[in-house]
């Protein structure tokens, strides 16, 4: 019950949240909105049994990537931003589409039904192995291959971030 | 309402979440903006895989969204390096401005 209630209490706010980013002006306020947005994402990641991917949350998103958008944001002319017209021609026609697409979705989402799974990682197994353990243990086994690739993408944006950001070579 | 919050619950959000950053990246002309939303629906996407993670009682789902967070931090890196380049050559950051490849 008390699960059920953190649930909705962390959705609503997560929508006010990205609401209030996807329409601010102000780059500042929509950078500071979507840390809040990170923040309740980490906290229904917490609800739902994944625990590391909630620290995760925390610490990527809010921490490196909120920080890099702030630095970009300063680094630039806000008095120049402010002037950039906000909305396209053809904003609300676009809006119409996606909301009708969210709709469907949501609608197909609510009158569906979905048969119980059973695998090996229950809750009960992720409670008594812990949840970071259990990451770990598919990481570094299962997903090894895909795990040094992904610290070679990860070398190749470093190279790539400096190399388009650097005035001159 | 007992037991475990229902899947549908997180899914629900998700395609919500999802939608919101469809219209953010529609409809704001401001590059940095363009980008957050972006952010919003890779969330949302990653959402969707920790609900399912925990619905089929696999860890997968929950391995996958590390790669999510890899390609997130990739693609905001050198965006926003992109960024930086284009506000340097245009002094705007209006996507409407990013024609360079035009002819």
């Amino acid at each position: 019950m008390a699960e059920h209630l953190f649930f909705l209490y962390f959705a609503v706010a997560a929508l006010i949240c990205g609401v209030a980013m996807v329409s601010r002006s102000n780059l500042l306020h929509a950078a500071l909105w979507m840390l809040a947005f990170f923040v309740h994402m980490a906290g229904i990641f917490l609800l739902l049994n994944a625990e590391f991917i909630a620290a995760l949350q925390v610490m990527v998103y809010a921490g490196a990537i909120l920080v890099l958008y702030l630095f970009v944001i300063m680094l630039l002319d806000v008095r120049e931003l402010a002037k950039v017209r906000q909305r396209h021609a053809s904003a609300t026609v676009a809006s119409l589409i996606a909301g009708v697409m969210g709709a469907i979705m949501v609608v197909v989402v609510a009158r569906g039904t979905f048969n119980p799974i059973h695998g090996a990682a229950t809750a009960a197994l992720l409670a008594s192995q812990g949840n970071v353990e259990s990451v770990a243990i598919a990481l570094f086994t299962t997903y090894l291959l895909p795990f040094e690739v992904a610290s070679l993408i990860l070398l190749v944006a470093m190279v790539g971030a400096i190399m388009l950001a650097k005035r001159r070579l | 309402m007992s037991g475990p919050i229902p899947l549908q619950w997180p899914l629900a959000l998700s395609a919500l979440l999802f939608t919101l950053g469809v219209v953010g990246v529609l409809t704001r002309r401001n590059m940095i903006q363009v980008f957050m939303s972006l952010e919003l629906m890779l969330n949302a996407v990653n959402l969707n895989l920790v609900a399912f993670a925990r619905h089929s009682e696999s860890i997968t789902g929950q391995v996958f969204v590390l790669f999510v967070f890899t390609v997130a931090a990739a693609e905001a890196a050198v965006g926003l390096a992109i960024i930086i380049a284009f506000y340097r050559n245009k002094q705007t950051l209006n996507v409407d401005e990013f024609n360079l490849l035009k002819w």
